[in-house]
């Protein structure tokens, strides 16, 4: 386990059960992520592989970046799962949402001095982090870069008001099902969800906190969804038989998700 | 299988020339503290989809299972298993760009390397030869008890 080292400002940088893999060489992941909503050239693909990432591994419950002044790096998650958590500092808190693999999870913390949440990992995940110095120099030489990375958080945005209509507009168990939906479609981008089955380490008490509900209603809901034959869910194996007749019960949409 | 948009070919490109198609793989860094490792105890992924590799290596890990050996195409699974014979092998059927692992699978059964096929639930029936048959079939990304489970006897 590494230890625990505190900054000046109290960030705490070791919060990793793993020591930091250095990788001068860089990584496909940041590339893939990238091609995935933006039209990019050969040789910008090459120059987003070449910047070098530190590779970390998070165990479950980690915070992998933390609440307050922001570094001068960004991460993009390249495994497991993370979660956006507003901590209590007196006011609201709650979970605003989920990072699935192939999300560069805080971008935000690229532009921005401070980060209004944590980012904290389910599950053990793995996480690259790029130096905003690199990425600085990035998008001064391929514009387009910075056009691709300013289309993902307005995705982000996307998804954030998504949730806003969803939660003010469906019953409990439409939301389970909306969430399911999208956890889906996002993952089949990445290929980590194929014929309406996927993997996921968040279990039903997680999403009932993500939700603002309760873990009876949720675990009653699953139930139902269930009954219905539109939800299978065993631990960690999640399966929507089928995908045409959840969605249009959750009322899914996935255009939100397009960038 | 439905690929998705991210496909292979940045990934194989990328890498292809060096015959060591992950070398971010994480199990592979080895660090001074780490005992030597016999290559019999290693397991062999042939896996072209970048996220999956580092998916299926971990959840590998999860369960003790390893060190993964993790590769993204047919050369450079061959390139290794020239100096190395992986106690298991897990191939991914379609590699990409009209690629299989159907003729490493023949060299594994030669070899008397025993591999599974890790294919997509929507992937389509895949067409073997006999002496292929018997080999199990993974839906991938799932279900990696299934695969220890087998890896266990291995």
């Amino acid at each position: 386990m590494a230890g625990r080292e505190m900054t000046e400002n109290g960030i705490d940088l070791r919060t990793a059960a793993e020591e930091p893999e250095r990788r001068p060489g860089g990584s496909p992941f940041l590339g893939l992520f990238l091609r995935r909503r933006s039209d990019l050239t050969d040789e910008a693909l090459e120059a987003l592989a070449s910047i070098p990432v530190e590779r970390r591994v998070f165990g479950d419950g980690e915070t992998i970046v933390a609440y307050g002044p922001t570094l001068r790096r960004s991460c993009l998650l390249i495994r497991g799962t993370a979660l956006r958590n507003h901590p209590d500092k007196g006011g609201l808190t709650g979970i605003s949402a989920i990072c699935l693999p192939g999300d560069f999870m805080d971008l935000h913390a690229y532009p921005l001095a401070d980060l209004d949440h944590d980012i904290v990992a389910v599950g053990r995940s793995v996480v690259e982090f790029v130096e905003h110095d690199d990425l600085d120099a990035l998008i001064l030489r391929h514009p387009r870069i910075g056009l691709a990375l300013w289309r993902e958080t307005l995705v982000d945005a996307q998804i954030h008001r998504t949730w806003v209509i969803a939660s003010s507009n469906l019953q409990a168990s439409q939301r389970i099902a909306h969430l399911l939906c999208e956890m889906e479609f996002r993952l089949r981008r990445v290929g980590l969800a194929d014929g309406g089955h996927f993997t996921t380490s968040l279990d039903q008490k997680t999403v009932a906190a993500i939700l603002g509900l309760s873990a009876v209603h949720v675990n009653r809901a699953v139930q139902e969804l269930r009954t219905t034959g539109l939800l299978v869910w065993t631990r960690q194996s999640v399966h929507l038989p089928n995908l045409a007749e959840i969605r249009d019960f959750a009322r899914f949409d996935s255009t939100y998700l397009d960038g | 299988m439905s690929r998705g948009p991210f496909g292979a070919a940045l990934w194989t490109e990328r890498h292809d020339g060096a015959g060591n198609a992950f070398p971010d793989s994480a199990s592979q860094v080895s660090r001074p503290s780490d005992p030597p490792v016999s290559a019999d105890r290693d397991i062999l992924l042939v896996e072209d989809e970048a996220f999956i590799a580092i998916e299926t290596e971990m959840a590998l890990q999860d369960y003790q299972q390893g060190p993964v050996r993790v590769v993204s195409n047919a050369k450079a699974a061959f390139a290794y298993l020239e100096g190395a014979t992986p106690r298991a092998a897990l191939l991914d059927f379609n590699l990409g760009r009209g690629e299989t692992s159907e003729a490493l699978a023949h060299a594994l059964l030669d070899r008397g390397i025993p591999f599974a096929f890790l294919t997509g639930y929507s992937e389509a029936t895949m067409t073997l030869p006999d002496r292929l048959l018997a080999a199990p079939r993974f839906s991938k990304p799932c279900h990696v008890e299934e695969v220890v489970a087998w890896l266990d006897g291995k």
